[in-house]
């Protein structure tokens, strides 16, 4: 594939992720950004919408994490590695650099509990989910193709 | 499918006729392996020269400008470019999987996506191959499941 093309597809990756992220985030502040505003610098302007510094620091995070999954999930820079590895070392680095991106921003109270919780378990049930819908993506088409190759030996040959 | 067999003395030579309303991909394939079974192609191993048939071939590949073909126990090389015994072998089943590579896929024992639309392909032998993205689209074409 030309890198044009990579570049591309990368671009509007981001882009689709980025903008899907932003509106999550809107509608949360529409709802909870009064009562969150003064816990979490994410809904500083409580249900008037997000500080710049905020959706800056999204399109940067969008960027690093579609990046580490465009360098892992793709053959486009690593070439040779296995796909569990490859998923082990996407959830891994996203999770970290999620972590890193919480602490530093101080988007919670790193000493209370259930806003941890909650990244906690949605980033697993995210893992979870796109894992399964991965693998059984890949299992079916491997069912068709190999239906499909029996189906053509046993009409003869090529 | 109905299947005739006449045998008559007077006949010089087996002959085949195959009547159908329309050439469908079923016939074609018919007419391949009938084609893999008349096909030999010529190669050398160890100084020898022997007339193989095209069906014993599981793949055949390119490597420093000298074409080898495998069967399912054996290596041999052949005067031909790869470009040439594609050309002897395509009506016979074989596809193209890279640009150094032929497979027969009546030797595929089984077949996997691997990341980036490309393709595994494990032989008969327990060899595998795997099959760049444009070559693995054609392969899907072929297969019907594009």
């Amino acid at each position: 594939m030309k890198i044009q093309n990579i570049l591309k597809r990368f671009i509007v990756t981001v882009f689709a992720n980025f903008g899907f992220a932003i509106l999550v985030l809107l509608t949360g502040s529409r709802f909870i950004g009064s009562e969150a505003k003064s816990f979490s610098p994410l809904f500083a302007l409580g249900s008037e919408g997000l500080p710049n510094g905020v959706v800056f620091m999204f399109f940067l995070g969008t960027l690093v994490l579609m990046g580490i999954r465009f360098l892992f999930l793709s053959d486009a820079v690593i070439r040779s590695m296995q796909i569990p590895t490859r998923v082990f070392l996407t959830v891994l680095l996203s999770f970290a650099f999620m972590l890193g991106l919480i602490i530093f921003c101080g988007w919670f109270p790193k000493d209370t509990a259930i806003p941890w919780i909650v990244f906690a378990v949605s980033f697993i049930a995210v893992c979870i989910r796109s894992t399964l819908v991965s693998f059984r993506q890949i299992r079916k088409e491997n069912e068709m193709l190999t239906d499909a190759l029996h189906k053509f030996q046993n009409q003869g040959n090529a | 499918m109905h299947i005739s067999i006449q045998i008559d003395a007077s006949v010089q030579e087996p002959e085949l006729t195959i009547r159908a309303p329309q050439l469908t991909s079923e016939i074609e394939r018919i007419i391949a392996s009938l084609r893999l079974l008349s096909q030999q192609i010529t190669v050398t191993r160890n100084g020898e020269t022997v007339i193989l048939d095209a069906a014993s071939v599981m793949y055949a590949e390119s490597v420093d400008r000298k074409t080898f073909i495998y069967t399912k126990d054996a290596c041999y090389e052949t005067d031909l470019r790869l470009y040439e015994a594609e050309q002897l072998l395509c009506r016979c089943g074989f596809v193209r999987v890279s640009k150094s590579c032929l497979v027969q896929l009546q030797t595929v024992r089984a077949l996997q996506t691997e990341i980036g639309r490309k393709l595994r392909l494990t032989l008969e032998n327990g060899e595998q191959i795997i099959v760049s993205r444009q070559y693995a689209d054609e392969i899907r074409q072929r297969l019907e499941v594009i």
